[in-house]
This record gives C-alpha cells, structure tokens and sequence, in this order.
C-alpha cells in the first residue's frame, strides 16, 4: 500500500541525521518513523548510542571525548554494528526508509556512511539540525535529564553537567555538512527558522524534508472528542447528518467545564476543530474559543450504507460485511471511503497540527482513530478497531520520546459504538 | 466560524524576485499549474505583459526605464496598474496571485509587502538565482525563443543585447536579505533551495515542496494508449496479452517514436552563447545564504563559498561539476514509462527491444471503476445495471465514483508522485498507459479543469506529443499511420 507516496519501491532510502547532541535528532528520528509508518510506508530507526550502551551503559563525558582512544573504539563499532543491522533490515524484511540516528558529526564519519549505502544503492539524505537558541537547548537537555537512559538515576544537575560538557566533546570535531560532501541534505536551523536543502533526489525524500520542516517542539497539548451522542447513534446507523440526542446536548454544555478544569488555569491559546457536520458543531457550540471546521475532519464516508445499521448492511450486503471484517483498514465502502482513504485525506490535517500549539478537535469515531493512531503509533491493523468512547475528552501530550495520554470522563450515560470483529451491535431504542 | 476546506485557507500572493534570465516567469506559471491542480484558484501577473500591453511593441527595454522610481515614471504606471488587478483578483474571489516581476530593492519588496499586509494577504517571496552559466544559457535561449521581447531576433545580436541589459542591472540588485521576511531563495533551477523564516504553513509548504521537485522541463512529453487486448476485458483484475492488433500497433508506435525523437531538433537559439561572458551576469554565490540572522549566515556561508571547496577538494571537484554540466545536454533521447498492466509492457517491447530504458510503475494503473467495470463499455447494460450510479457520474464526471471504484481525482491524488517524477525529468518522456490516466496527466500538463478531463480523448491513431515552449506547451499530434482511431478496447470508455 505504500504505493501512495512511494512510487518506486525499489528505491530505498537512509535518512543519517547530523548534529550535536540536545538538538532534538532523536525527537526528529522518533516522530519521522511514525508519520512514515502511519502513512504505511516501512520505516525503522537505528539509535548508535543504543548499540553502543550494550558495551558502556553509562559513561561520563570522558567518554566522548576525542583523545579517549577506547572511547573512540568503542563508538565507532557502535556505529557499525549499528549499519549493519540497518542495512539488513533495509533488505532483509524489506525495509523502506531507515534512520541512522547519531551525531555523525565529522565528515569522515559521513564519508563512510554515503559509501556504505551507495555500495548497496540505498541513498543516503543528511538531516542535519543546527541550533543556537539557548532556550531550545535548555529544553532537548532538559528531556535528556529525564529521559535518557545514560542517565537514569542520576542526581538531574549532574546529568544536565555531564551532558554539557558531553556536547563541548563533540563541538570540538564538530563539522557542518558542506555541499562539496556531495551527498543529498537537508540543514534545519532552529526548528525550521531556516531550512536549507541541497539535491534532493526524489519525491518521497522531498515529503520527508517537508514534514520535517513542519515539527517545533513547544509543549503543547491536544484535545480529542467525539462528538455528543447522535440520532444515529442511538439507532445504530451509520454516517448521515443526525442531530445530538438530549443526552449529547448534555455532553456539549458540560464540555467547556470539563475541559477548564483539565487545563488547570493554563491560558495558552486554543482554537477548536470541527468537521462540518451537524453534531460536531453541536458539541463544540458552547466552547469559548475560535473555531474552524475542516471538511478533511468529516466521518469515514460508509458510501451506499451510509444511514443502514451493522445488521441491515449484513443483510443487504453480507459479503461486504465480513470483507470489512476481514481488513477493516483497506476496505473501501462501496461508493465510499476505507481508513486508508481517511488517513491520506488527514494528511493535511496532521501537517497542520505539527505546526499548530493547543488544539481541541471534536470529530468522529473513525475520524478520531487515525489521528488518534497518528501520535499513539497505533499500527494500521489495529487502529480501526481502537475504542474510543463517546462522552470523554482525551487529552495527549506529545513529548520528546512519545505522547502522553489521559482520557476524562464527563460522566454522561451514552450508547456504546464500539463493535469488535465479528460483532453486530443491536439498536438503542 | 471559518468554512471547511482541506486545509486552512488565506489569501496569499508569491512574489517573485530576481534578474531577468533567471526562470520567474516558467515558474511562476508552474507554481500556478500545481495550485490550480490542488484546486486553488490561482493566477501569475506578468508585470512584462503590462509593459508591452501599456507601452507598445516598440517600447525599448532601457536601465533608465527601471531605475526611475518617480511616481509619475512609466515603470511605476506600469506596476500600479498590475498591482490593482492583483488586488482585484482577490477581490474576485481569487486565492493565490503570483505577481511575476524583477523585485529587485528592498524598497520595492516593502512596498509591495506593506500594500498586500493591509489586505491581510499573506506574501511570500521567491528569489530565482543562477550562479551557474550552464542553466543561465538555458533560460536565456528559451526568452531568444520565445519572449516577446525578442522574437525574430534569435541572433548573436540579441543575445548580447539580453546580457547586457542583466550587467546593467546587476549592479542595482539587491538581494533578499531584509529581516523577518519569509522567503524561500532557489539556486540553479532547484539544484539548491534556503527557506528563510520559516515554517511557511500548510499551502504554501506544499509549495516548497513542489519547488523542491520541480525542474525546467527541455524534452517532449509523449502520450500513447496501451495496445489493444485479444478480448474485452471486462474483469478488472484480467490481465491480458495484446491482440495480433495490438502487436502492430506497438510496432507502428515504436517505428514512429523512434523516427521522431531522432529528427527532432529542440528549438533553441542558433548562436552559441559564450558561457564566460555569461558568467559575468550570473548571481554570486553569497547572495544564496544572505540573511537577516548574521549567525545563520556563519554557519553555512564557508561551506558553499566555491574557492574553498575548491582548494579542499582539488581537481575532483573540478571534473564532478563538468560532468553534472554535461549531464545537460548528453541526457538519454528518450525514456519510456508503462503501467504494470501486460498490455502496456508489450506495448513498450519494440521500443525496449531498441534499447529504450523502460520503466515500469505501479502507479500508473488505470482507474478502477469498481464494480461497474463489466459494464463499463456498455452504455447500456451500465445504465441497467447502475442507473442512479450512472445519472450521478454524468453530473460529475470528474469526482464521481462508481462503488468501489475509483473517481479521476483519486486517480489525481495518486498521481501526485508520478507528477512531481514528470516534473524532474529532463529528457523526453514516452507515457504509455490506459486513457484514463493519460487524461489526469495530460489535464495536469496543460492546466485544465476538472470538466475537461473526463472528456479528453486519446484515440489510438495518434502520439500526443507536449513541448515545452518557453513559458508554455506546444501540443502536437504525431499521426500513426495505419493504425485505426478505435485500435482497441479500453477502459473505461464510454462509446456514448
């Protein structure tokens, strides 16, 4: 399926990131690897301080240091170990795009890597991130007080110490990427202040270059609803433009307070997402913020069953309902969408919410399990069977190594929408 | 509340920059071309087409017409008038205006910027340099070609009139580097490309993205239909060899391409331009990272500055450029595509046999018309099989969908990549596939609307060749000979 962005599938690529460390590489590397892997593209990431912490697990900035001879060693067969793992996966399991994530900070070093891949014809596209900001610094080395695992257990000044002079280790060998390397780059300078880009080779290194100029890493947070309980939902059908059922009303005037109190006197702002049927814009009518409605954020389009219940589609159309059942992800209603559809059209959508700080969406069930499968990394055979309960807010936290989830309840009674495989739910009436 | 879009949509305005002979013009039209396929309406102010629409044929491009400012001056009549229709066009309903001009001081940036700000219009500059006299000889043989400033003048004489108005102006250019702008600076036809205050937001990313693919094109396109099947190939899934017919058919293409490509001489300007004196007017590097943010410039500036590379690198850099420069000029004549289907692989095996590099790709597969495809030749038996379906698709053909299937914008969307691949190519292309999808890239190519496509017809007795022609295309319509119009079945057709 990967054949929507990727054309050529023989065509495999090395994304080799470049820069000191605190400069978000592996936030980079981390979010990278879901957005292609959501998009159903194969994509894995190599971690060389992960292969390197099998031999030293926590080492002091001595280590790093470019007179420590068995520092050196030890790295630099990290590294291979590291390539050769990535270049087995690459043809091995049939691997699309691979992140060499390190700091492949000289030259030398990236010499060796654009020659190893091109020996196996993999392109190899240089991601190197530069930053200047102390603010933005202060923040990836904050995470990595808590977060990493050279760390862990460590008094936090002493970790953030150690890190610092980690970095001053590597600045002295330290090497921008030149174009007289000759190989394909990309330099991000402060989070995508100024981008420069140098020979990209194809359309799928271009899409990577794109999204990654879209990331920032303010904190932020997002907000996920479904909209109140439907008509439809009560009766068990499916699409349609239905109005919210007195106990969805309910839901849509208790979200503005549910949603104050969860974030806990935070001001920052916050715009509203809907789609531009009736009852998101029900459930949101009563939240005091600015709104837009997105078309892109419409329910799963269920083609000629649209307004049919489970049991009348079984009845009517018996092959399709196990078909669907069979792989709910692919399956295309008839004169309608599949979740693969959906996910392309939010494609859009997740850009824009890269971009975006604080976001509320009120959206459908589908709708909400592929933005939800987005930022939880929810693979393609599952998100559409998540639960996602209607009458609850979820509120994730993206943060360097992962997004962070709560779900509140408002504590309304609603019907259940959920249908595992197999499964055809009875009407609510 | 705002109204539901794809995505968030504003009016904005691309403003290009830089000296003449640099390539605004074609990309101001492909940047268009791009917007209107994503369903934007766009459209490029040409301030040279006002110009010569104000002030005549005759009127003699001089450095005294572009230096005086006073607000009575020709030039500021000129821009006004350009500057109020691009305001119009918003007014109109108009979303993206891409005001195509030299924009060559700051105060004319700020200018322009503070007019469009006042409107909430959001602006983005696009600076064109050229620090190579390779791709500089390239565009200045298009404008001998084709600009109206010079036609019939395809001579020694006009080309050193065209550099020697750059040198004049070359001293009066400033480059982007103003604070706080959001400018994206493309070097060498896209070959290098430094976005400065950025992110850009959503369209205009998509933008950046198209730059990023985007190259100027200086071989044909051509389109040819798959060969004909032995039977009606009513499964969709049915994947059958070429007919006795069809075989000749891919024998006829393939004696024709191969005779036309070989005669074709691409139209260039007769004299040979002397790249030395180019070099003179072309853009200096340093200009590729001027920025406001002096440590930016720091950190990237000694790595490209091109007499350290140089000394670094030895001769080896030498022969590498020579070689990508060549490149140019010594590409292969001809490259076909197919869609994985057999018929269209046989259709190619002449051509292939003649030692064509053929690709193959997956994506060029014709559009699936879903459970109607039994039905699909059959105006009829379509009709009584999906009567509401088959009202629906004649009111919209273009974004209909017959169930399970697909409709031509899906085919559209899927193509994306495809496109941006026809963008990046240099040499000619031979495309050989199903109708339907000949018509979304050929509709594409030519910037048609979504009521034209469906109606496009690609009958078999003829290649459709599209030539890029300096600012535009140039269709041509190579006859087969012997080849009947119907030469087959294909789907999905209706023989109305």
């Amino acid at each position: 399926m990967s054949w929507y962005i990727a054309s050529d599938p023989a065509n495999k690529i090395c994304v080799v990131m470049v820069g000191l460390p605190g400069r978000g590489k592996s936030f980079m590397t981390q979010k990278l690897v879901r957005y292609m892997s959501w998009q159903s593209i194969k994509a894995k990431s190599f971690n060389v301080g992960s292969y390197r912490r099998m031999v030293t697990l926590q080492p002091n900035a001595e280590f790093f240091s470019n007179d420590n001879v068995l520092g050196k060693k030890l790295r630099k067969e990290a590294a291979h170990a590291a390539m050769v793992d990535l270049l087995n996966w690459l043809f091995e399991e049939d691997g699309r795009v691979a992140v060499y994530d390190a700091t492949n900070s000289t030259r030398e070093r990236r010499q060796w890597i654009k020659e190893t891949l091109e020996e196996f014809h993999v392109h190899p596209l240089f991601v190197e991130t530069i930053c200047d900001d102390k603010d933005v610094i202060l923040h990836t080395v904050a995470d990595v007080k808590t977060d990493s695992p050279d760390y862990a257990g460590m008094d936090p000044q002493k970790a953030i110490d150690d890190f610092m002079k980690r970095i001053d280790a590597y600045k002295s060998i330290y090497e921008t990427i030149s174009s007289s390397e000759r190989v394909s780059y990309v330099k991000i300078k402060n989070i995508g202040t100024q981008v420069v880009v140098h020979h990209i080779k194809s359309y799928l290194e271009s899409h990577i270059v794109y999204y990654l100029m879209n990331l920032h890493i303010k904190p932020r947070r997002l907000w996920l609803s479904r909209h109140g309980e439907s008509q439809f939902n009560l009766t068990g059908q499916l699409g349609g433009d239905a109005d919210l059922t007195d106990r969805g009303m309910l839901y849509a005037q208790k979200l503005p307070s549910l949603l104050k109190a969860a974030l806990n006197g935070e001001d920052a702002p916050l715009t509203v997402w809907t789609s531009t049927l009736q009852r998101t814009q029900q459930t949101a009518q009563y939240l005091p913020y600015p709104k837009i409605q997105w078309k892109a954020l419409d329910e799963l389009d269920a083609g000629v069953c649209d307004g049919l219940t489970y049991e009348e589609i079984k009845n009517k159309y018996p092959e399709d309902f196990y078909n669907r059942d069979e792989n709910k992800f692919e399956y295309r209603y008839r004169g309608g969408e599949s979740y693969y559809d959906v996910t392309t059209r939010l494609d859009p959508i997740i850009m824009e919410l890269e971009r975006q700080e604080n976001i509320m969406i009120v959206t459908h069930q589908a709708v909400l399990r592929c933005i939800y499968a987005y930022f939880m990394n929810v693979p393609p055979e599952s998100s559409p069977w998540l639960d996602v309960p209607l009458h609850t807010l979820i509120c994730l936290q993206p943060g360097a190594r992962g997004t962070v989830e709560t779900r509140i309840s408002a504590n309304i009674p609603a019907v259940s929408t959920f249908r595992s495989k197999g499964e055809i739910p009875k009407a609510n009436v | 509340m705002m109204s539901g879009h794809l995505y968030a949509k504003g009016k904005m305005c691309i403003v290009m920059s830089g000296l003449p002979g640099r390539g605004k013009t074609n990309r101001s039209e492909r940047i268009k071309r791009y917007m209107n396929w994503l369903g934007v309406k766009a459209r490029v102010f040409h301030l040279a087409d006002y110009r010569r629409a104000m002030l005549g044929p005759g009127f003699k491009l001089t450095l005294e017409y572009h230096l005086n400012n006073s607000p009575d001056s020709p030039r500021e009549h000129v821009k006004t008038e350009c500057v109020n229709d691009i305001m119009q066009f918003y007014a109109d309903g108009g979303e993206v205006a891409i005001y195509d001009a030299i924009n060559g001081t700051i105060a004319e940036r700020n200018s322009i910027r503070d007019i469009l700000s006042s409107k909430d219009i959001q602006c983005l500059f696009v600076e064109s340099l050229v620090t190579d006299a390779a791709v500089l000889a390239r565009n200045i043989s298009e404008v001998g070609v084709t600009s109206p400033d010079y036609i019939g003048r395809n001579s020694k004489e006009s080309f050193e009139h065209y550099v020697k108005y750059i040198e004049s102006l070359m001293e009066h250019y400033e480059p982007i580097t103003e604070e706080g702008l959001q400018c994206i600076k493309l070097v060498n036809d896209g070959e290098q490309c430094v976005v400065n205050n950025g992110p850009l937001g959503y369209l205009l990313n998509r933008v950046l993205m198209f730059l990023l693919n985007s190259r100027r094109r200086s071989g044909s396109l051509f389109f040819a239909r798959a060969g004909a099947v032995e039977f009606q190939d009513s499964n969709f899934n049915g994947d059958l060899d070429l007919s006795p017919r069809g075989q000749m058919y891919a024998a006829t293409l393939s004696n024709t391409v191969m005779g036309y490509v070989s005669s074709k001489q691409i139209d260039r300007m007769d004299y040979k331009m002397d790249l030395a004196k180019l070099k003179t007017v072309a853009d200096h590097r340093s200009l590729v990272f001027a920025s406001a943010a002096p440590s930016a410039v720091q950190s990237v500036v000694p790595s490209v500055v091109p007499s350290r590379q140089h000394s670094r690198q030895g001769s080896r850099s030498h022969s590498r450029s020579g070689s990508r420069r060549q490149s140019l000029s010594n590409e292969p004549p001809l490259l076909i595509w197919t869609s994985t289907r057999r018929r269209s692989e046989q259709t190619s095996k002449p051509l292939r046999d003649a030692g064509v590099p053929v690709i193959s790709k997956s994506l060029l597969s014709q559009l699936n018309p879903g459970d109607a495809a039994p039905y699909i030749h059959n105006k009829a038996a379509l009709m009584e099989h999906f009567p509401s379906e088959y009202e629906a698709y004649l009111k919209d053909q273009y974004h209909y969908r017959f169930p399970r299937g697909e409709s031509y914008q899906d085919v559209a969307v899927r193509l994306e990549p495809i496109m941006m691949e026809i963008e990046r190519t240099q040499t000619n292309l031979l495309v050989i596939c199903q109708e339907s999808v000949l018509k979304v890239l050929y509709g594409y190519i030519m910037g048609l609307t979504s009521e034209e496509i469906p109606n496009l017809e690609f009958p078999y007795d003829q290649i459709v060749e599209v030539m890029p022609h300096g600012y535009s295309n140039l269709v041509v319509h190579i006859p087969l000979a012997g080849v009947a119009p119907d030469g087959g079945v294909d789907l999905p057709r209706f023989t109305n």
